[in-house]
């Protein structure tokens, strides 16, 4: 449906793999105890973040969740800054003083990972009433999760959005679980279009597993906010391959759930073998993505290990940051 | 004709996951909320109770329309006060697939059951025909297009199903066949479609639904309504098609410049697009037909489904074998024509209906629709 050229397929292969393999190389770090603080990994998560902000531009803007490193990735953020930020580094994206959950990048429209759950949504109305005000057309992203939709922040700004006709897109990574609960239990209603229609916005749900499903849905969502449409809703039914924090025993996980989804439905071997069966591109051209990645993350990792911590004179400078 | 002391059952599958997709988006097309769903299900079981059903099977589900029927079944004085059939709910795993409806379908048709009942769209109904063989369906439209299941109220279905499954009318009048298109892969069974397979030169998957017209090439329908949305609409202006027709529709599209003619169809609610026609022609039953793109994907009742290269042979074939479907019109009318609804309110009767049944067999059938597709 969506006609993507060579050049676009191997752009969303490579930022997938760049997230799947920065992910898996700081659970493997923080198990070995090099990096500070928590950390909240997105591995498997990776066609969501990538098959929606492949549509955007710098001036578009997105505001993350505590598992925001795939949203970061997928936005542009440099990726060895991002790993000396993980290991509060000088050299880090945030001088190494916000570490993961706060990882941000405003030229590049990242508004930042966000300890707050529910804490985007409002940042994003803020974003949309710009973008309206300036009549440019841009437009702004709130990623979150199932356990945040049942925030007051979230349902608040989802009516704002809708009253005022901003161009926001509220994109429900819906991974199963709210920490431990099961959205299940503990979100009213199943289907999130449901939501979204009681605030009078549009609501699609899609595959997350299928880059090519959330990149047709996002491409609809967000031709819409552009052209003064207004608000809709995507729900992003994924599946993460960590626990909600590392270091969660994942006890209220089925067993083998994760094998199943990373046997059937990983999101990287379903993008490889419907590129390959189409013939639009070679494996050899994915294997040499993948050689580069694992090598700019080897080369991450270095680099954060060498770099100096934040000095004690530089403790308050930029810890309020003006806008 | 049943008996009527036979113990009678349904089936409900009640997806609670059609009217979800990308749709929405591009054309504002509806989206009946879980609530209503519950809702339209309690419609029919009372319905169902004015018949004296005996039992409800119903398919369970996460999507909120089982733990909503649930909660007004336990709650509500007005259901309670009433002699609602037995109803369960089928154990079995919840996916939150289609694998769900088909299960559910497939153990209704082990169970016996007299009609099935759909809730959703032409997906559901789909995949739910694989697996009933000929046991009667009757559908409540909550899908997107909605180009197979005819719209009614829900009490309404209620009511003509009742009077098929307690004989009230005559089986062989409201019950119709219906045609179905067969896709094979290399020889290799895939799936069917009920109204509309279409190819395009597509890519891949994707959001599933179909929606945009510059990639479509081939159109093959069972049968095609003036009146429908979706991709038998194409048919449905260009030469109407009825469903108890022994042939479908084969039509060829490409770009409306590039062809003499074009017609402009309401491709989704809410969207018109205007197709360019190579050519139509009549789809002939029981005729193999091998597709003319090399390569692309196959959309089954506005879904694409299948990603087929240039090494595949794609066969389609217009068969009589589809679900069966009860005519809740045609039930109801030949019923109130007989006075089924009327009480003798000076005699005592155990069963409302004794009087209808009598006087339904004494009187002459209603003729045969003749060209209805015969069972």
């Amino acid at each position: 449906m969506s006609e993507l050229s060579k050049e676009q397929l191997l752009d969303a292969y490579r930022m997938m793999r760049t997230i799947r393999d920065f992910e898996v190389r700081v659970h493997d770090e923080f198990a070995k105890g090099g990096i500070p603080g928590f950390v909240h990994l997105y591995a498997g998560q990776e066609a969501s973040a990538t098959g929606i902000c492949m549509h955007l531009n710098d001036q578009d803007r997105i505001a993350s969740t505590h598992r925001g490193h795939g949203h970061c990735i997928a936005k542009g953020v440099d990726v060895i800054e991002m790993m000396a930020e993980i290991y509060g580094k000088e050299t880090g994206s945030c001088k190494g003083k916000g570490g993961s959950m706060h990882i941000a990048d405003l030229d590049k429209g990242m508004l930042g990972a966000n300890g707050i759950v529910g804490g985007g949504p409002p940042l994003i109305c803020g974003v949309g009433l710009t973008h309206k005000m300036r009549k440019t057309d841009g437009v702004g992203i709130a990623f979150f999760g199932d356990g945040a939709s049942n925030q007051g922040t979230t349902l608040e700004s989802m009516n704002l959005a809708t009253v005022w006709n901003l161009p926001c897109i509220f994109v429900v990574e819906n991974n199963g679980y709210a920490e431990a609960t099961s959205s299940e239990w503990s979100v009213s209603c199943d289907n999130y279009a449901d939501r979204a229609a009681g605030f009078g916005m549009p609501g699609s749900n899609c595959d997350g597993h299928d880059f090519f499903a959330v990149y047709e849905t996002a491409k609809e969502a967000i031709a819409r906010a552009r052209s003064g449409g207004g608000p809709s809703f995507i729900e992003v039914k994924t599946n993460r391959y960590y626990g909600h924090f590392e270091g969660d025993a994942q006890t209220y996980r089925a067993d083998k759930e994760v094998e199943k989804v990373k046997a059937e439905r990983d999101c990287l071997d379903m993008f490889r073998k419907k590129v390959t069966d189409a013939n639009l591109l070679e494996h050899s051209d994915l294997d040499q993505i993948d050689k580069e990645i694992a090598a700019l993350i080897d080369e991450s990792v270095k680099q954060a290990e060498a770099a100096n911590e934040p000095s004690a004179e530089n403790l308050l400078t930029d810890v309020y940051v003006s806008y | 004709m049943q008996t009527v002391s036979k113990k009678t059952s349904i089936g409900i599958i009640a997806n609670p996951y059609s009217s979800r997709d990308i749709r929405r988006l591009i054309s504002s097309a509806t989206s009946i909320q879980t609530g209503e769903r519950a809702n339209i299900v309690e419609r029919i079981i009372v319905s169902l109770t004015t018949f004296g059903i005996d039992k409800v099977y119903m398919m369970p589900d996460k999507g909120g329309i089982s733990a909503h029927l649930l909660r007004n079944l336990d709650s509500l004085q007005r259901l309670k006060k009433m002699d609602i059939p037995e109803i369960e709910f089928l154990d079995i795993p919840i996916t939150s697939t289609a694998e769900d409806s088909e299960l559910a379908a497939r153990l209704f048709f082990e169970k016996g059951v007299d009609a099935v009942l759909i809730l959703g769209g032409d997906g559901t109904h789909r995949v739910v025909a694989k697996e009933i063989a000929d046991i009667p369906m009757a559908s409540i439209s909550t899908g997107t297009n909605n180009a197979f299941p005819k719209f009614h109220e829900a009490t309404l279905i209620g009511m003509g199903m009742g009077l098929y499954i307690k004989g009230i009318v005559p089986a062989e009048t409201v019950l119709h066949r219906n045609k179905v298109i067969h896709v094979t892969v290399n020889n290799e069974t895939r799936d069917i479609a009920l109204v509309d397979l279409a190819i395009t030169n597509d890519q891949w998957i994707g959001a599933r639904a179909l929606w945009n017209m510059e990639n479509l090439k081939e159109l093959y329908l069972t049968f095609c309504e003036p009146t429908a949305i979706g991709m038998s609409s194409v048919g449905g202006l260009l030469n109407p098609i009825p469903r108890s027709d022994p042939h479908g529709l084969k039509i060829v599209t490409s770009t409306p410049d590039d062809c003499e003619q074009s017609v402009n169809c309401p491709i989704l609610p809410g969207l018109f697009e205007e197709i360019g026609i190579n050519s139509s022609d009549k789809l002939e039953l029981n005729t193999p037909y091998e597709i003319e793109t090399k390569q692309g994907v196959i959309a089954l009742d506005g879904e694409r489904e299948i990603e087929f290269s240039k090494n595949d042979k794609v066969v389609i074939e217009l068969k009589d074998d589809g679900p069966v479907t009860i005519d809740i019109n045609l039930a109801i009318e030949i019923a109130a024509s007989q006075g089924a609804f009327i009480k003798q309110r000076n005699t005592k009767k155990n069963d409302d209906f004794s009087d209808v049944k009598k006087n339904h067999f004494e009187k002459q059938q209603f003729e045969q629709d003749e060209s209805a597709v015969s069972i």
